[in-house]
């Protein structure tokens, strides 16, 4: 599976938690070297302090070794005495070094030196006078040398003891800052990284959400692809090999996509198929074009199968033909009921065939012998008239006249198989005027009769002028014709619109039918009326209702005995 | 022979009868030549076969041809009439019993002068062929027979 590109986390967080914590190392290195400096001074001015006490201990010394002799003329110590003025030299000498840096100090260590160095001498002297006389007394100068040596040494002790104060408070300053420091960068850089913690951990959430997403999206892609019922198939462009086959395919094919995958179309079909298909493959490859082919045929397990397949190229980002997508629908079925529709079509062409030339030669060889009856009769009619009573002429009226009706019957038949035929024109038809010349038609033939007609203005349809004007002429000739006996005839075409869309009508108020046989009224040859009551051959409206159905109409109708009827009809 | 000829061509006898009755009632007195099918109307008219006797010059005002002909079908009558230069401009009047398109055109195109339904009714169909007579034989100014080379 291919890993989606990550996405930068944003850094920033974590760069300026690093930045604080280093100036947070940088300061508190500062201020600990600092604080080692100071701690440096410290433990030199406590060098000095304790320099001062040795000092002070060697002249002790020194001073209590002479004065032993000189006020308890105890000699044992004096000899010790030169020992212990070469260990004061030593102290004083060391003392001077650990205040060489501060010239004042070191002002104060020489004066003192020179003090201590009197004073011992002042000693030596009385040593001497003790020797001498015996009179061992110190002089009043020497014990104001010793108040002066106090003095001295307090003072430095004051100076360094001072400067110690000072340096402690330095240090315990520099210490505390760097505690400051220490705690508000460590706290900044703990926020800083609990904040970039949790944009982590939200980041983290957000993929683990897109992948999940991601996850769902390639499931549901991979049920569609599953369940589409036509084989879908994806060859690699290089060797085309089968790449991909959903689950329509593997049951098409009878191959498992295991067996498939990996190989190509001549480890399976024969060498014909597998030439033709690579070929259509080829095709849509390197012409980057979808590749239509309504009738192939394909060897499969379970025998020949017939399939409409398009082939499409897919591509990468540079335009190069990566793919072949191939969609396959299985129309064997469809086909072999497309065949067997054929040949029912043929069939009943022939059919249909048959039945127009049988016409044919019902026009032509019925209408015949029906010439000759009639013919003959009025030959006979003419040639005999003195011979024949009233009845034989009015049989022979019959004969003729049976003739005749058999010849307009044969018309009317024909009239309505010609109906079948012929291609249907469709043009706007202006059914307001193809209704006017009926209606003129009519009255032509009938100028005596008086029939209120009402043609409704701007009916229009669209349809074959010719048939339309048929099936006007049969309607307006029925209502024309059943309103034969009313007292006050009339007769309306006009137009409505209901559920049916537009419905054009003709309404008569003649004799009108029972409802009951509204369904016959449409049959060729029925009547609901006898012949000597209206005449008529019985085929009128079944030529409407064929008109009208070859329109895509549909025609009804509505009566009652003795109220007129009315038809209906769209278009 | 200086007559004006009618050519009946007609296989049906009671048609045959009526058409000649018809045109004796509409006072037309002219000769008529009835032939009984479509070739031994092409053998009178180009005096051959059973016809061979004719003189071949001599051509009908007008000829009355069914349509529907044994042997030889009207149409292929009127085609062979139209090629060949003596008949072709022979008046040619059809006559049948079908009202069917095809035959009208067919007829049309084959170059027919005229074509009559024969109608159920004699009285129509009297009158159709009084009518016929009248135009073509009295009122029509036929076309100077086409001389051989």
């Amino acid at each position: 599976m291919k890993l989606m590109r990550t996405k930068q986390l944003e850094p920033f967080g974590l760069w300026l938690a690093l930045a604080i914590l280093i100036i947070v190392a940088g300061f508190a290195y500062r201020s600990v070297s600092a604080a080692a400096d100071t701690m440096g001074w410290v433990e030199h001015t406590h060098q000095v302090l304790r320099g001062v006490d040795d000092v002070s201990a060697a002249y002790a010394r020194s001073v209590s070794a002479r004065r032993a002799y000189v006020v308890a003329g105890d000699l044992s110590q004096l000899a010790d005495a030169p020992q212990l003025d070469a260990r004061l030299v030593g102290a004083i000498s060391n003392l001077r070094d650990l205040v060489a840096d501060n010239p004042d100090q070191r002002a104060r260590v020489d004066l003192y030196a020179k003090r201590l160095d009197e004073r011992v001498r002042s000693l030596d002297g009385a040593v001497e006078r003790r020797r001498a006389d015996g009179t061992g007394v110190e002089t009043s100068d020497g014990l104001a040398l010793s108040a002066s040596i106090r003095n001295i040494r307090e003072e430095i002790d004051g100076v360094e003891n001072r400067l110690l104060a000072e340096r402690d408070a330095r240090t315990r300053r520099d210490l505390g800052t760097t505690e400051v420091a220490e705690v508000v960068g460590t706290l900044a850089s703990v926020a800083i990284l609990l904040f970039a913690f949790g944009r982590l951990r939200q980041e983290i959430a957000r993929r683990e959400r897109t992948q999940l997403a991601l996850r769902a999206s390639e499931g549901f892609l991979e049920s569609i692809v599953e369940n589409i019922p036509h084989m879908i198939f994806v060859k690699e462009a290089g060797e085309l090999r089968f790449e991909r086959i959903n689950r329509a395919g593997e049951l098409l094919l009878g191959l498992s996509r295991e067996d498939l995958l990996g190989k190509n179309d001549f480890d399976f079909f024969p060498v014909e198929q597998a030439k033709f298909f690579q070929e259509r493959d080829r095709e849509t490859l390197d012409n980057r074009v979808v590749v239509d082919i309504p009738e192939e045929p394909i060897e499969t397990k379970m025998g020949r199968r017939w399939l409409h397949t398009k082939k499409v190229p897919v591509v990468d980002e540079h335009g190069a033909p990566r793919y072949m997508l191939g969609i396959s629908e299985d129309t064997t079925e469809r086909r072999a009921a497309a065949v067997a529709l054929k040949t029912a079509t043929e069939g009943m062409e022939a059919a249909i065939q048959e039945l127009e030339a049988f016409s044919y030669s019902v026009a032509h060889d019925l209408r015949a012998p029906l010439r000759a009856i009639d013919g003959f009769s009025q030959a006979l009619e003419e040639d005999c008239a003195g011979m024949l009573d009233a009845e034989n002429r009015e049989h022979l009226t019959r004969v003729r006249s049976s003739a005749q009706h058999m010849g307009r019957l044969i018309d009317g038949l024909l009239g309505l198989s010609r109906l079948s035929r012929g291609e249907l024109a469709r043009e706007k038809v202006d059914l307001t005027q193809l209704a006017r010349d009926a209606v003129a038609r009519l009255r032509e033939s009938a100028p005596d009769r008086r029939v209120d007609l009402v043609i409704a203005d701007g009916l229009e349809a669209v349809g074959d002028a010719r048939l339309l004007a048929a099936a006007l002429d049969n309607l307006i000739g029925n209502a024309w014709k059943f309103t034969s006996k009313s007292s006050q005839p009339r007769v309306e075409i006009g137009r409505q619109t209901d559920e049916h869309g537009t419905v054009f009508f003709v309404r008569d108020n003649g004799a009108g039918f029972d409802q009951a046989y509204a369904q016959k009224l449409f049959g060729a040859f029925q009547r609901l009326h006898s012949v000597t009551e209206f005449e008529g051959s019985g085929i009128g409206l079944a030529t409407v209702q064929r008109i009208v159905r070859r329109h895509g109409g549909r025609i009804w109708a509505q009566g009652e005995v003795g109220h007129g009827a009315t038809f209906y009809f769209t278009l | 022979m200086d007559e004006k000829m009618i050519l009946l061509v007609e296989d049906n006898p009671n048609d045959e009868a009526l058409t000649l009755r018809a045109l004796k009632k509409s006072k037309i007195m002219n000769p008529v030549v009835v032939v009984r099918d479509g070739a031994e109307a092409l053998d009178w008219l180009f005096a051959r076969g059973q016809h061979a006797a004719r003189d071949a010059t001599i051509l009908p005002q007008v000829m009355l041809l069914d349509l529907k002909l044994p042997k030889v079908s009207g149409i292929e009558v009127l085609r062979a009439v139209r090629e060949d230069p003596r008949t072709k401009r022979l008046p040619v009047v059809l006559l049948t019993s079908s009202r069917e398109e095809q035959d009208v055109i067919a007829g049309y195109d084959q170059g027919a002068n005229s074509y009559v339904r024969k109608p159920v009714d004699f009285a129509d169909f009297a009158e159709a062929i009084r009518q016929l007579g009248l135009y073509w034989l009295v009122l029509n100014e036929a076309a100077p027979p086409e001389r051989g080379p």
